[in-house]
């Protein structure tokens, strides 16, 4: 028995080193395994579309940047490509057959990567300044496309028409989505990380989208039966009269024309006073009386509730 | 001892004297001097002296602050989309003659210029509406660069400050980009519009193989 186990355990050494032998390079004997031969294939992107005035630098043997030279359709850009676009211009680009980039106007972009290893095509683009606009189709082949900027990365996931524009001097990006897909949004800088949906976009304050959304218009939304006031005041100095002269600094110009806040105040007190005095004739809404409370009254309010009789201007 | 005492104040009171004029003399010199211009001559000239394409993309980028030369430059390139000009006067003769730069401002080559003299220049070039303020006061010329930078903030072209802040280089390039797809958008100037989707379908997958 003792025999039998050294002579398995000498086969096993000899069998192992004989294996070893074999030189690398040559297909080996033994049946291939689950894992994917690991492929490494560089590709070019092809210019199918240019308008104004566009110029590529491709790098040269030593990986110096080359001479900057002018875009014209069909030319073939490796990776390691810089691309720059002046005003009224932009280049539009096909990586293989599933993906397209534009390059928009007043941009420096660069082709950082185009390969295709193992089941995955890796096209990664380097933003300088500018905007990039890009579409990648659904195929076989998984592909995997990411913008990259020193404050922020977009990552796509099987998507159409996302963009992506950067300002290097405030740092300041944004990313959209127009149709479909999504889009993941990385902020270098808080290490935040965010996923849009088509019709959304991605500022560098990675808030929601809907957030975002509410400053792009300043919209004044004032409920002045639910105000106090003090509120009421404060809107009415802000916002009303010459207040839409200089939006935010209506107090400044309410006092030009010679109108003295107290005094308004004051005025606003004793109406208040005067509508308690007579609550013998409640308001009403829908039916049911309002009592008014000094400190505001939560959604039915204590502003003067509107009619023909005691509209006043303020 | 006396007299060297009356001697001793005599001259404490001149020292006095001479401090007070220093302090109204320093006064009078802020009060009517005005704000202090940042000259950047050798800036100017290099940003004339390089080609259109290292100028937007490694001149202005470079730059903290934009001289009056290498924003009209820039007004050029968004107005006529090239810059045909020789040099900074031939520009300046340019923008005035079009109106996109009021002659009264009476800017000098090498100085900075601030954010609301470039705003107004773009909203002349985008042929911007504006308000009431903007045409009844900025025609008069009252307050025109505050009510310029007003209606390019409503459009989300600049950010929020004060008129007289100095604009980076970088900016003023994000500027200009945003303000030439402002006019594209509007037709200003014939352009293709690139459908992504569309393109990818017809253009793309029919045709290309990856090489």
């Amino acid at each position: 028995m003792r025999y039998l186990i050294t002579l398995a355990i000498v086969l096993g050494f000899e069998i192992g080193y004989t294996l070893a032998q074999v030189p690398a390079g040559q297909p080996s004997s033994t049946p291939p395994t689950t894992q994917p031969a690991q492929i490494d294939e560089q590709f070019e992107a092809r210019i199918i579309q240019v308008a104004g005035k566009v110029s590529y630098s491709k790098t040269d043997e030593n990986g110096q940047p080359g001479k900057w030279q002018s875009a014209k359709v069909g030319d073939r850009l490796p990776a390691g490509t810089r691309i720059r676009t002046r005003l009224r211009s932009k280049v539009v680009m096909a990586f293989g057959d599933d993906s397209v980039v534009m390059i928009d106007r007043a941009t420096l972009a660069s082709i950082d990567e185009f390969h295709r290893t193992a089941d995955t095509k890796k096209v990664r683009l380097g933003l300088g300044h500018g905007a990039i606009r890009a579409g990648v189709a659904e195929t076989t082949l998984r592909s995997d496309m990411t913008i990259d900027t020193p404050t922020a990365t977009l990552s796509k996931r099987g998507t159409i028409d996302f963009r992506m524009e950067y300002t290097p001097v405030t740092g300041r990006f944004r990313i959209s989505l127009a149709r479909e897909g999504l889009v993941q949004a990385l902020n270098k800088i808080t290490n935040q990380s965010s996923l849009i949906s088509p019709g959304q976009y991605i500022t560098q304050a990675m808030i929601r989208w809907i957030e975002t959304a509410t400053f792009d218009r300043f919209v004044p939304v004032v409920d002045i039966f639910g105000m106090t006031d003090a509120e009421e005041l404060f809107n009415m100095v802000q916002e009303s009269g010459l207040g839409v002269v200089e939006p935010g600094g209506g107090s400044g110009t309410m006092a030009l024309t010679g109108r003295d806040a107290g005094k308004l105040f004051a005025q606003l007190a004793e109406e208040r006073r005067n509508r308690q005095r007579r609550h013998t004739r409640p308001d009403f809404i829908n039916g049911r009386r309002v009592y008014n409370r000094p400190e505001g009254n939560f959604g039915t309010g204590s502003g003067l509730l509107p009619s023909l009789l005691n509209q006043k201007r303020r | 001892m006396e007299f060297l005492n009356n001697r001793s104040i005599g001259k404490t009171r001149a020292t006095a004297k001479v401090g007070t004029c220093l302090v109204v003399a320093i006064l009078l010199a802020a009060l009517t001097g005005g704000c202090t211009q940042t000259f950047r001559a050798e800036q100017a000239d290099l940003g004339d002296g390089v080609d259109i394409d290292t100028f937007l993309h490694e001149h202005l980028q470079n730059q903290a602050m934009v001289t009056v030369a290498e924003a009209y430059r820039a007004m050029i390139l968004l107005a006529d989309g090239d810059d045909e000009y020789e040099n900074f006067e031939q520009r300046r003769a340019s923008l005035e003659q079009r109106k996109i730069a009021r002659p009264q401002w009476n800017l000098q080559r090498e100085v900075c210029i601030d954010r609301g003299s470039i705003a107004y220049m773009i909203c002349r070039i985008l042929k911007i509406r504006g308000g009431i303020n903007y045409n009844l006061l900025g025609g008069l010329g009252i307050g025109e660069r505050r009510y310029a930078m007003r209606e390019l903030l409503d459009l989300s072209m600049m950010d929020a400050g004060s008129v007289h802040q100095y604009m980076t280089g970088g900016e003023l390039v994000d500027l200009i980009g945003k303000a030439d797809r402002y006019m594209a958008d509007r037709g200003m100037y014939e352009e293709e519009k690139v459908d992504i989707a569309e393109t990818l379908k017809s253009d793309v997958m029919t045709t290309t193989k990856p090489e």
